[in-house]
Formats: structure tokens, C-alpha cells, sequence
């Protein structure tokens, strides 16, 4: 176990070195730089010799393996450096506030969707081809198609048409004030539980259809136990083990994927400064942004294998 | 000192009164007396005006939203609408406009006078002082216009033509500052009540980010990035009794959507100048306002153009622009891409009183709603540039993606039946910056914006070498009425030097304008007195809203 730790924690580094090695080379092969961007906004057409006076200034100019060092080095202090665009803006200090609403949303819309899709699975299996089964199995493929702008939006329609309200357009800090914060966080996380949930559910019930006709299932009803004690003891266990791969791919799924949420539901999440710093060839705001969800992604994955051992004492990390 | 704040003519050698308002009209009165009865004045069309009679109270709490963080706190380096609407409330200018009008008025300036050489000067209050307690002095006013007329290296300078006219800025005595030009320009007193030559403080200038201070009616208490900005009265005001609002929170969120929804459940009290709604969400809002609110419409000062590349074919031929200038068909492109809400207008905004009024436009050929005309004399012109529905040529159409996709593929269906194919290319701006600068391009299409609907303020779009002249068009008779224009300050002269320049464009169709786009602001009922403008790049300081 310890060795399997280390070595995981030993790969962690040159997985980030090497994203980050991507993303930055990535980032410059696009055509124009933040000097263009500056020079854009501006307006107008540009002396040459000022592009490259902007250039200097924001030290695009220099080798790229010197911006590459200089900047590995900031990340290595957890600073990421600042923002080519908005140059009193740290990155670090931006990422360190934005990732809490995120993680936060992440997080609530996973749960949601896990305590909602198990036990909709597991009925769905039980139920087969009766009415709640189809039931659910219409809102799984509802969930599926569905984007989330769609749901989200027809969330929002719904609450300001039939009762005049929505959700606060300000971020309150779950510590700060938990029920403006809940009441803002609910709607989104139930957007971005929707789709996850449905391919759990379906997993649950395909996973639990399969274990129905296993052998010591069928012991376990001979012996005369109760069918929630063989669901609970002896089902659901042995079928947990794909549908955690699977949350911890949705997990990481989310991390980076809830930016469209967040800007309909007014989340000031990492996603709206990703997009932004894409758009403005901020390479700092990308590079941090990147290096950081790629660690969060990288470590959830380490976590389910953890969570593997311990739900199937046959895995031994 | 008294409040309001008056003026100061000289007569004899410097100025009189009526030798005044002969001269300075070119760029104040006559705007003024134009923009009266015309459309430049907010409009309200739901509900009680904005500016309804009645005794101010002081008290409460203004409650807005932003579409973007801005940029930063530095006025003089930004150089988006967004960011100057969101810090103005921070800052004052040497002068503003009073509201709903473009005749000016004092701000930190008591009174000021205008020598018949251009000079100014400025008579300061003696009660102003920084949001830190410090007293504002003319030193500061000084270090302020070098800053935005010759900045140290690493600061941004993106209006520096403007202060094209200036010789020296210098301090006559702690209250008195004079601007010597090196010759009179009609735009440049003007200027100076556009919210981006604010005051800045020198001594806070390098924390001006993380806690912006200025003289104006609100100070800075909390930013929130992507969440919210808060401002609360500043007490201290050198203008007493304003501003009456005990403070302004402006929410920040991209989504225009959310934006609606938030006024339409009143967690905001109004949407300002700071959310510029997209048409579309302005139709919907419009057609379910909440009960009492009330939507003003005024012209924004912002058109749509197609900007040619003159240096390459089939652009460089006069003929093949002015067909284009013929063939489109304007008023569908304002129910198309703004859903009826723009203004067919020429070169200059229709409400200015140095443009062509809506109706007499819509009667000039290319801007005239009956085509058949047009479109024989287009099909004509296009034959001898060699272009046909059978010989077609092929041009690429290059846009801000992110801002108006559809424009480019609504000019692409426009052009296609004549044998002019645009391929729309929608650009970030780094790529579309890039392709400009290197005339990689034939068709531009982009909304620009004047500070001022006066004739100065379209030079650099079409001289030669202009900063803003895309396409690189070069005219030498076109040169000389430009310039011509900006240096007469005889009202008469100017007007018809510009009756030549707009005539001459619209026969050179270097840019054909396609419409002019109107603003909207929606309040609830009880925001009082909110006169924006004009335009809307002045006037945004709040010093004078209350609630009822």
C-alpha cells in the first residue's frame, strides 16, 4: 500500500510537468499573443514598434525556455504569476478564490447525483420493465440529451416565470451565509447532476441486473434473508466498483466542464477565467489554470483507486 | 463656493461672450442646440420620465449590474465602455456636460475661460480634496494630462491624440491651471468631460488597483471579483448635498440572460449603461416590463461599418465599394442584426447636429429603402469592375467572432446574388488584430464607437495613415477637408466643410455605415433622475440619482 502511494505520488510530478509542458508550447502555437490582444482593444492599427515595446513589457520577448523556467518557478510557490492583460491580477490568489465556488458546485452536483441515481438504479433493476423502471428510464435519457445550458436555462425560465424569483445574482460563501449559499448553489449542482446521474443509474441498473442472477444471490434468498439486507450486504457492493470509476471520471469531468453553468447560474467558478484567459492569450491565467485542474483531476483518480481497495478487499494497492 | 458652478467670458484681447459662442460652437453649441430636439436626449418610452420634478431625498442604496469586471481602476490606460461605466462613479472631470445636453458646465473646475488661441484656463474649487483627505491642487491636474499625453514607460496612453492640439499644460497658482494649444481645436474642451480624462490621484496612482481613490461622489469600500463592486457616499463631496444615494453595488455577470432576469425579479433597481443589453433581450424585457418600471432608449453613438481594403482588388476599385454602398440594404440589417432597433444614418449619428437626420438619409442613394434604383446603378458599376454573377470574386469577410458573428454572414448573403462572395472568418481579436495589421483581409466588419458625435472625433477612420483607418484608404482631397474641418471653429465654415466631407465619403465609400445602434436603460420606479449622457461615455457619475 505505501509503496503503491509513493510510486503514485512520485508519478504526480512529471505528469504535471509534462501537462504543463503541453499547455504552454499549446498556448503559443496560437496565432497572436496578449500584445494583440492589448493593441485590439485599443483599437486601431499598430505601430510595429509598439507591438514589440508591449511585447518587452509583458516579457514575451524573451527565449521561451527562460519564460517557461520563470514561470515553472512561480508555480512551483503556488503564485502562477500575473495576468498579462489585468497585470495587477495574481493568478494564484484568482485560483485560490475561484476554486471554491467550483469545487463547491462540483462536489454538490456530484453528491446529487449519486444519492439520487443509486437507489434509482437499484429500483429500476428490481421494477424491470414496469412503470417506474421506464419511468426512470426516460429521465436517465432526458439527462443525457439534455446540455446544460438547455436545463439550466428552462430552470431559470421556470422560476422567474412562475414565481417571480431567481437565484442571487452575488456569491455568498458557504461558511459566510450557508443558506444564500445553498439557495444560489442548488440550481446549478441539479444541472450538472442530471447527466451523471443518468449514466449511473443506467450502470447501477445494468451492474445490478447482472449481480440478480449470481449464484450467492440466490443462496442468500434461499437462506431467507430480506431483500433490502441482499441489496445492501450483497449487491451493491460487488457492484460499486465500475460505478466509482465512473464518478471519479465525472468528477474530474466537472471540474473543468461546469463553465456553463457557472456563467448562467452567475458561479464566478475557474471556468469563466479559463475561457477568458483562452480568448486574451493570457498564458498565465491558462498555464495556472490548466496545471491546477490537471492536479485536482490527477488526484481524484488516486483516490479512486484507493476507494477500490477498500470497497473490494480482492484489489490490494 | 457656489453651486452650480458658472462661467467666466472674456472680452478685448482674449474672448467675448458672442466672439465665444461664435467660435466654440463648432464643437459645443450647436451640438447643443442640435442635440435638443433630436434623439441624443434620453427618450423614455414606458412610464413616468426619469427625470420627474420633485424634492431629492437622500438615502439608499443603488443597486445595478456590470457585464464585465473592469479591466482595472486606471481610466486613463482602459479603453473598454464596460470598465470607464463601472470606476466613473470613483472620479470627477475638469468639466461635465450638463445632463441631457452638450453644453458644459464646471466639475472640478469652478468656472473656466477660452482664450480666441485656444488657450483655457481653469479655475479650480478650493474644497476639493482625495477620497484619503488630501486637498486636489492644480499640480495634480498637470501630472494628469502628461500622464495621458506622454506617459512614463509601461502606462498605456490609448487616447494620446487627443491631446494632439496641446503645447504645455502649466500651474498659474495652486487653483489655476492653463492649457495652452498649439492651435484651437473645435473637439478638445469637450473632450475633457468625457468620463476618460478623469482625475487621477498622483500620490495613490500605484495602488490605484487595490484601493482606487479619486475626488468623485462615491468611494471605493469592496471588489468582488465576477461577483460584485461596492461604492459608498463619500461625505466629504465637494458639491453639497450630492450625491444624495448612500451607496451603489454593481453585481458583475456576463450573462445578459441573468442580467434581465435580476431586474425583472428586482434584485438590481436598474440596468445602466453598464449591462448595453443585446437587442433581442431588449425586445423580450421591453414586451414583459415589471409594473412602474420604465426603459429609455437614447442613441449610442455606435454604428456598424464595412471597412474595405483599399491596398488589394476588387476594394482598391472606388466603383466596386460604392456599388457594395449601393446594394446594402440597410433597413433589413437593422430588423435582421439589432431587431429593429437602430437608425439609418451616414457617416456622422443621425442626432448630431453635424450629421444627416434619419429621414433625409433614408432618401440618398444606398440608404434608400427602394433598391431598384440602386441595385442598376450597383450591377453597372460592378460589370465595369469586372464582377458578375457569372464571374464572381471571392473576398474573405473578417469580424470579432465573440462580438458580431452575424454580420458578416449577413453582408456574405447580401453580396452573393451580385458576384461578391464573402467567406465570413470570425476572428478572437489577437488573430483579427493580427490580419488587420497585416491587410490580410478584404471586408471588415466591426461596431465603432465615438466619444462625440463631432466630426473630429471620425478623422482617424478615414485620413490617410489614421489610427483607425483599416482599410488603409488615401484620398489627398479627403485629407485636406478633415483637417480643415477640425481647425475652423467659425460654426457656419465647418458646417459646410463638413456637408463636403460627409458627401465625399459617401461617394468614396471607403466604410459604408449600415445603421447606428440605440442604448437602453430600465429602471424600477423609484430610481429618480438618472440623466445619462450624452452619449455614453459622460455623465456616469450618479452624483444626482435618488430614490424615491
Amino acid at each position: 500500500m505505501n509503496r503503491y502511494v509513493a510510486n503514485r505520488i512520485a508519478l504526480l510530478g512529471p505528469t504535471l510537468l509534462l501537462m504543463s509542458l503541453i499547455v504552454f508550447f499549446v498556448m503559443r502555437v496560437l496565432p497572436g499573443d496578449a500584445a494583440d490582444v492589448i493593441l485590439a482593444e485599443e483599437g486601431g492599427r499598430v505601430d510595429p514598434a509598439l507591438r514589440e515595446q508591449i511585447r518587452n513589457e509583458l516579457g514575451l520577448n524573451r527565449p521561451l525556455a527562460k519564460q517557461y523556467v520563470d514561470w515553472l518557478g512561480d508555480a512551483l510557490r503556488l503564485e502562477f504569476g500575473h495576468s498579462l492583460i489585468k497585470k495587477h491580477v495574481s493568478v494564484g490568489t484568482e485560483l485560490k478564490n475561484r476554486l471554491v465556488p467550483t469545487l463547491e458546485l462540483t462536489v454538490l452536483g456530484m453528491l446529487l447525483a449519486t444519492v439520487v441515481s443509486v437507489p434509482l438504479g437499484v429500483a429500476s433493476a428490481i421494477l424491470r420493465n414496469r412503470w417506474p423502471d421506464l419511468a426512470i428510464r426516460m429521465g436517465a435519457f432526458l439527462g443525457l440529451s439534455l446540455p446544460h445550458f438547455v436545463f439550466g436555462s428552462l430552470i431559470l425560465l421556470v422560476l422567474v416565470s412562475l414565481f417571480g424569483w431567481r437565484p442571487s445574482l452575488t456569491y455568498h460563501s458557504l461558511l459566510d451565509d450557508p443558506w444564500a449559499n445553498l439557495t444560489q448553489m442548488i440550481w446549478p449542482a441539479l444541472v450538472v447532476a442530471w447527466s451523471p446521474a443518468a449514466v449511473i443509474s443506467r450502470l447501477v441498473r445494468s451492474s445490478m441486473l447482472e449481480i440478480m442472477r449470481m449464484d450467492y444471490v440466490r443462496t442468500a434468498h434461499a437462506k431467507g434473508l430480506n431483500g433490502l439486507v441482499i441489496i445492501r450486504r450483497h449487491m451493491l457492493p460487488n457492484a460499486m466498483l465500475p460505478i466509482i470509476t465512473l464518478i471519479g471520471a465525472y468528477f474530474g469531468h466537472l471540474i473543468a466542464g461546469v463553465v456553463i453553468t457557472e456563467q448562467i447560474f452567475n458561479v464566478p467558478g475557474v471556468g469563466s477565467f479559463l475561457i477568458a484567459g483562452v480568448h486574451q492569450r493570457d498564458y498565465p491565467i491558462v498555464q495556472g489554470t490548466v496545471l491546477v485542474v490537471a492536479f485536482l483531476v490527477t488526484m481524484v483518480n488516486f483516490a479512486v483507486d484507493l476507494v477500490y481497495s477498500a470497497v473490494d478487499p480482492r484489489i490490494r494497492v | 463656493m457656489a453651486w452650480p458652478p458658472t462661467y467666466s467670458w472674456y472680452s478685448g484681447s482674449r474672448l467675448s461672450r458672442r466672439r465665444f459662442l461664435g467660435l466654440a460652437a463648432g464643437a459645443m453649441g450647436a451640438l447643443g442646440v442640435g442635440l435638443a430636439g433630436c434623439r441624443g436626449e434620453p427618450t423614455v418610452k414606458e412610464g413616468g420620465p426619469a427625470t420627474e420634478p420633485g424634492q431629492p431625498k437622500a438615502g439608499g442604496t443603488l443597486r445595478t449590474v456590470a457585464t464585465n469586471d473592469p479591466a482595472s481602476f486606471d481610466m486613463h490606460q482602459e479603453t473598454s465602455f464596460q470598465t470607464l461605466t463601472v470606476i466613473a462613479p470613483l472620479y470627477n472631470n475638469l468639466v461635465q456636460f450638463k445632463p441631457g445636453t452638450m453644453e458644459l458646465e464646471g466639475d472640478l473646475a469652478q468656472n473656466f475661460e477660452l482664450m480666441a488661441d485656444g488657450t483655457i484656463v481653469f479655475h479650480l474649487r478650493d474644497n476639493i480634496r482625495w477620497h484619503d483627505g488630501r486637498p486636489f491642487v492644480a499640480d495634480d491636474v498637470i501630472w494628469n494630462f502628461q500622464r495621458m499625453m506622454s506617459p512614463p514607460q509601461g502606462v498605456r496612453a490609448p487616447r494620446r491624440d487627443w491631446f494632439d492640439s496641446v503645447d504645455r499644460v502649466e500651474a498659474i497658482d495652486a487653483k489655476t491651471v492653463r492649457i495652452i494649444q498649439k492651435y484651437p481645436r473645435a473637439s478638445f474642451l469637450p473632450s475633457l468631460a468625457i468620463n476618460w480624462t478623469v482625475m487621477l490621484p498622483p500620490h495613490a496612482i500605484a495602488r490605484i488597483n487595490e484601493s482606487p481613490i479619486g475626488t468623485g461622489p462615491f468611494r471605493f469600500v469592496e471588489y468582488q471579483r465576477s461577483v460584485r463592486i461596492r461604492y459608498a457616499k463619500n461625505q466629504d463631496y465637494f458639491k453639497p448635498g450630492l450625491p444624495y444615494l448612500d451607496g451603489i453595488e454593481i453585481l458583475i455577470t456576463t450573462d445578459q440572460r441573468a442580467q434581465m432576469e435580476a431586474f425583472r425579479t428586482r434584485q438590481v433597481d436598474m440596468l445602466s449603461p453598464m449591462s448595453r443589453l443585446e437587442p433581442p433581450l431588449v425586445k423580450e424585457l421591453q414586451s414583459a416590463l415589471p409594473s412602474g418600471a420604465q426603459v429609455m432608449s437614447f442613441d449610442g453613438w455606435r454604428w456598424f461599418a464595412t471597412f474595405f481594403n483599399t491596398t488589394r482588388p476588387p476594394f482598391n476599385d472606388r466603383r466596386v465599394r460604392y456599388a457594395v454602398h449601393l446594394l446594402l440594404q440597410r433597413q433589413e440589417a437593422i430588423q435582421v442584426l439589432e431587431e429593429g432597433l437602430g437608425l439609418i444614418g451616414s457617416y456622422l449619428p443621425p442626432s448630431s447636429p453635424w450629421g444627416v437626420d434619419e429621414r433625409t438619409v433614408a432618401g440618398r442613394p444606398g440608404f434608400r429603402p427602394d433598391k431598384t434604383t440602386d441595385v442598376a446603378e450597383a450591377k453597372r458599376l460592378l460589370e465595369q469592375g469586372g464582377i458578375t454573377p457569372g464571374n464572381p470574386v471571392r473576398v474573405e469577410g473578417i469580424t470579432r467572432g465573440e462580438l458580431y458573428p452575424r454580420h458578416p454572414v449577413w453582408l456574405a448573403d447580401q453580396l452573393k446574388p451580385y458576384g461578391i462572395e464573402v467567406q465570413p472568418l470570425l476572428l478572437d481579436s489577437a488573430e483579427e488584430q493580427r490580419r488587420l495589421d497585416q491587410k490580410r483581409f478584404d471586408i471588415r466588419t466591426s461596431a465603432n464607437a465615438l466619444q462625440l458625435p463631432d466630426p473630429d472625433n471620425i478623422v482617424r477612420y478615414y485620413i490617410t495613415g489614421g489610427g483607425f483607418n483599416y482599410g488603409n484608404y488615401s484620398n489627398p482631397q479627403m485629407d485636406q477637408l478633415l483637417q480643415a474641418q477640425a481647425r475652423e471653429l467659425d460654426e457656419a465654415r465647418r458646417r459646410s466643410l463638413v456637408t463636403q466631407l460627409i458627401s465625399m465619403l459617401e461617394s468614396e465609400a471607403p466604410a459604408p455605415p449600415v445603421y447606428w445602434t440605440t442604448n437602453f436603460v430600465f429602471l424600477h420606479e423609484n430610481v429618480k433622475n438618472f440623466r445619462p449622457g450624452p452619449g455614453t461615455y459622460a455623465n456616469n457619475k450618479y452624483e444626482d440619482v435618488w430614490f424615491s
